[in-house]
């Protein structure tokens, strides 16, 4: 769940398909005689500068989009202030309590927690991966009661995205069968 | 501390964000692809410049070429044509993800199709008592099929197993809501 400002990945994404489009339209325009298009005056040495100091630029901005994409990951899960100082807690700390009461659940083959700033709040991501056929109800209800435990230990209740994901550890879990 | 109704806003956009692919993977391979072909462009207009030879084609070649498109350009006008509407197309469409949520008072709950369909394979594998590797499930996003081979001459009431997978499914309660289907085929199998 990161930040990446996905409006701007659509507009990113158009921008550059109507371009090719375009490109790819006027070659195919040139190349019958039902439109007629002018032809491309030969560049100079000032346009030939002008097209390489513009193209430098726009590929400055592509990676300069491409290294905001996935942002917004946080290390600290909680920090608390209060007459005898300061105090965090980190989202490795809380995927450890929450692995932990999760261990005994024979359907899950994995847990992990990463934190999150979303609008100004700290989220804690959990994505679970179960057994191919698991019993997703009380995989869910047993996530609930580790987030319950998990919010008395922190004495609030911090917003959980709970994923329940099949991955390539799912599918090579064998199912667990009684005979 | 935050009020209810805000962490239940938090939680709509979560699931929606969940629900719905970011692009970010596409938006970056198409932008390393043009910033190569940018770089490209430019190191050709840099060395006409500098009268060196040319990498691949001139500048001037490249002008002559679309102003008298060859087979050879209007072919590769015909594969940037192709390339330009995938990406348009990646852009307008929905890029939903083949996920569901599952309401709960506390969390925001998605779950992978994947998982969903495991589920109701396992509901109709306990009803139905055949072995798991003859029942399949798929599940799309208003609909779900369960499909059972039986043991040859036993019978399986479709209905029973319906209604097993249906508990399931009313348990979940998955958004959006799914229709229930099993098929029993009609022809079974030899053995256990």
């Amino acid at each position: 769940m990161t930040r990446s400002n996905r409006p701007l990945n659509r507009l990113g994404l158009a921008l550059v398909g109507l371009l090719f489009m375009a490109v790819a339209g006027w070659i195919g325009a040139r190349s019958t005689s039902f439109v007629a298009l002018p032809d491309i005056p030969m560049p100079d040495a000032t346009w030939l500068w002008i097209i390489a100091g513009s193209s430098v630029a726009v590929i400055a901005l592509a990676i300069a989009w491409i290294v905001t994409r996935g942002r917004g990951r946080a290390r600290t899960l909680l920090t608390a202030t209060d007459d005898e100082g300061h105090g965090s807690i980190e989202a490795r700390v809380a995927a450890d309590l929450i692995s932990d009461d999760l261990a005994r659940v024979t359907d899950i083959v994995d847990v992990t927690a990463r934190a999150f700033r979303v609008r100004g709040q700290t989220v804690l991501e959990l994505v679970v991966t179960t057994r191919r056929a698991a019993d997703v109800r009380h995989v869910i209800d047993s996530v609930g009661r580790a987030v319950a435990a998990l919010d008395e230990v922190l004495a609030t209740r911090i917003p959980v995205l709970l994923h329940v994901a099949s991955g390539v550890r799912a599918t090579l879990a064998h199912e667990q069968r009684v005979h | 501390m935050t009020s209810d109704a805000n962490t239940q806003s938090l939680y709509r956009r979560l699931v929606r964000r969940s629900l719905h692919r970011s692009r970010s993977s596409a938006v970056i391979v198409a932008f390393v692809l043009g910033s190569i072909a940018l770089a490209w462009l430019a190191t050709e207009c840099v060395l006409a410049v500098l009268g060196a030879p040319a990498l691949l084609l001139s500048p001037a070649s490249i002008v002559e070429a679309v102003n008298a498109p060859s087979m050879l350009t209007v072919a590769v006008a015909a594969g940037m044509a192709v390339v330009g509407v995938v990406l348009v197309a990646l852009a307008v469409t929905p890029g939903r993800r083949a996920r569901h949520e599952i309401p709960d008072a506390r969390m925001a709950v998605v779950i992978d199709d994947g998982v969903l369909a495991g589920a109701l394979s396992k509901a109709a594998i306990r009803e139905s008592r055949v072995p798991a590797s003859r029942v399949s499930t798929v599940v799309s996003r208003r609909a779900s099929s369960v499909t059972i081979t039986p043991t040859s001459g036993s019978l399986l009431s479709a209905p029973s197993i319906t209604h097993a997978v249906g508990a399931v499914v009313e348990s979940l309660a998955p958004r959006p809501a799914l229709r229930v289907g099993v098929a029993v085929s009609d022809r079974g199998v030899v053995g256990s």
